[in-house]
């Protein structure tokens, strides 16, 4: 935009010297850079916030391999503070890019993990492993959230893709609000049938990262690395999804095949943080949106930054979940619904609604 | 160089388009024209393979059938009726998208990509945009960067859906002499769906006129577009005209007159 009166009138008619394309490699460049930095911050503040103070020059040096600390700082600092921070990072990337990745598929600018169903369904997938006990089972807590993040997007995408419903973003969202309060009676239910272990079952509803720890970590890491790596490669894919139906098939694209591998990858990544810290809602939405504003860029590289931003957003919304009422805890879902909800708004305003 | 037969297309479960076979040659311009519901966008989107649609689509000597969907799109672009205006992709962005079909699922643009892209940029008339947001663009320039990305597939079938829908005069004669231009200079074969019957005949060589999903007339201009068939399959009376330069001019006849 800024460019553009500089360049009026220069008419480089025939084979300019890629200009636009060097302009925007740089500006990919410049905001990946800023990202990277937010996150390092991000990480040193959640390593940093805690009721046992601990420089932040020593975590700094300690991350870059030497320091200061003591012996009992690194214990507090690896063993504590650390898997919960990366848990964060892990879940806030996990939700944002598959917030980017579903708002891209569904060409709607409010849907969201949590919007569509797919949080409630992995929700409910969850409960039932965990009341079976068999959640400790291998993969059976990330496989049951998977399929019930998979069913609950499925569900909402049926409901608005009926003949009746118009196919229109609005009755995408109605689907997905409808599934989501359905799917999340049915685990209340669950829970309710089986009150031995409701204390566990009830963290998830308002999210919770406090009781992780490094099993929670390798449980989300690879999911959470496998949906991020499809997701990246299919930047190009969410820019030709973007065109609609009718054009990206003009393009050679085959839409529904491109648009499920999207939502497969996506539902994986809420899957994995659902499993590991429950119903954490708006993040998937906030995120994409602030970087979409800031940046003023397209999907290619939103799905990127969301990842970034997605992650230190969270960490750093973690520290507030457990500073602001220290020595008790916040669930992180109501720091993300506080700051979400307004921001909600926002983007409604902006958008014009869900055309 | 396009060779349809007995092409059928449905919507829902109401046959649209009734069996139309249509020869066009390289190089040339055909409009398909008719009243309202006629079959025209179904027809059109049938030949580039976009609809599903029973008889045969031939180009080039094999069928829309056994080619890939992105094969299809290295041979046949479309310049659709409304296209989505995507939310923040700039123009050279926007136009870069036309390299889809020539890419892998996961690939990315090479350098030959983008030097392709500026080119077409320039072709449209784009260049000095091509660092603003496709959003920003008036609606003329909106649809040369559509044009542009049809360009940037580098097919050599460009299929345009109502191409002048939307725009004022200027902007329809200013897409319309693009495209021709290009025709003339990249060899493009046209295929065009029109409403306007006088700026169809200003450019096409030949118009095929569907009516009811039928073709009932194909041909020249000048033998196409006569008052008793047009008045016929249109219902109301019509003036054919002749301009300065001898171009056909179709224009409705005043309602006094036609009840005289």
């Amino acid at each position: 935009m800024k460019h553009a009166s500089r360049l009026e009138g220069t008419h480089l008619v025939g084979g300019p010297s890629r200009p636009s394309a060097a302009r925007a490699r740089r500006r990919a460049a410049r905001w990946t850079l800023i990202g990277l930095v937010t996150l390092f911050v991000a990480v040193v503040i959640g390593l940093f916030a805690g009721a046992v103070r601990i420089s932040p020059l020593g975590i700094i040096g300690w991350m870059l391999g030497g320091g200061s600390l003591t012996e009992q700082q690194k214990a507090i600092v690896a063993e504590l503070r650390l898997p919960r921070v990366l848990l964060a990072g892990l879940v806030g990337a996990a939700l944002s890019v598959s917030g980017c990745a579903y708002q891209a598929a569904f060409r709607n600018p409010l849907a969201d993990p949590y919007l569509l169903g797919s949080a409630a369904g992995a929700g409910l997938g969850a409960t039932i492993v965990i009341v079976l006990g068999v959640a400790d089972a291998p993969l059976a807590l990330p496989a049951a959230a998977f399929l019930g993040a998979l069913g609950g997007v499925g569900l909402a995408y049926a409901m608005a893709s009926t003949k009746a419903a118009g196919r229109t973003s609005t009755s995408l969202l109605l689907g997905g609000v409808a599934v989501a309060s359905f799917l999340t009676a049915l685990q209340t239910y669950v829970q309710q049938r089986n009150t031995d272990d409701l204390r566990a079952v009830y963290a998830f509803i308002l999210g919770r990262l406090g009781t992780s720890g490094w099993h929670e970590v390798w449980l989300a890491l690879p999911w959470v690395a496998l949906a991020c790596a499809v997701l990246l490669a299919s930047r190009r894919l969410l820019e030709v999804l973007s065109l609609g139906d009718l054009e990206a098939a003009s393009l050679g694209a085959h839409v529904a095949r491109d648009r499920a591998i999207v939502v497969i990858a996506a539902s994986l990544a809420t899957a994995a943080a659902v499993a590991v810290a429950g119903l954490i809602g708006f993040v998937g939405l906030i995120v994409p949106h602030a970087v979409r504003m800031a940046t003023g860029a397209s999907n290619r590289l939103v799905v990127g930054l969301s990842i970034l931003f997605g992650a230190a957003f969270l960490i750093l919304c973690d520290v507030l979940a457990r500073t602001v009422v220290a020595p008790g805890e916040l669930p992180i879902g109501v720091i993300t619904a506080l700051i979400g909800a307004p921001f909600f708004a926002l983007v409604l305003r902006r958008s014009g609604g869900a055309r | 160089m396009i060779d349809a037969r007995e092409v059928r297309v449905s919507r829902g479960r109401r046959e649209v388009v009734h069996g139309v076979s249509l020869q066009v040659s390289a190089g040339s311009w055909v409009s398909v024209v008719g009243p309202n519901g006629a079959g025209k966008s179904s027809f059109l989107l049938a030949l580039a393979g976009l609809l599903p649609s029973d008889g045969d689509v031939t180009l080039d000597g094999r069928t829309l059938r056994e080619r890939s969907a992105r094969e299809r799109a290295r041979l046949i672009a479309l310049v659709p009726q409304q296209p989505v205006m995507p939310d923040a992709l700039t123009v050279a962005e926007y136009v870069l998208l036309g390299r889809t079909p020539h890419l892998s699922m996961f690939g990315s643009e090479a350098r030959s990509d983008h030097a392709l892209a500026d080119t077409v940029l320039g072709k449209v008339d784009l260049a000095w945009a091509s660092d603003r947001l496709v959003s920003t663009l008036s609606g003329g320039e909106f649809h040369r960067a559509v044009v542009g990305r049809a360009l940037a597939q580098e097919a050599r079938v460009l299929l345009l859906d109502e191409p002048t829908s939307g725009l004022d005069l200027g902007h329809q004669v200013q897409v319309l002499e693009l495209v021709d231009t290009l025709r003339r200079s990249e060899g493009i074969t046209v295929v065009s769906a029109m409403h306007d019957l006088t700026l169809a005949a200003r450019y096409s060589d030949r118009v095929a006129l569907l009516v009811e999903g039928e073709l009932v007339a194909e041909g020249a201009p000048e033998i196409v577009l006569r008052a008793d068939m047009l008045e016929r399959h249109y219902g109301v009376p019509v003036h054919v005209l002749r301009g300065p330069r001898g171009e056909l001019i179709v224009v409705p006849a005043a309602q006094e007159e036609a009840r005289a």
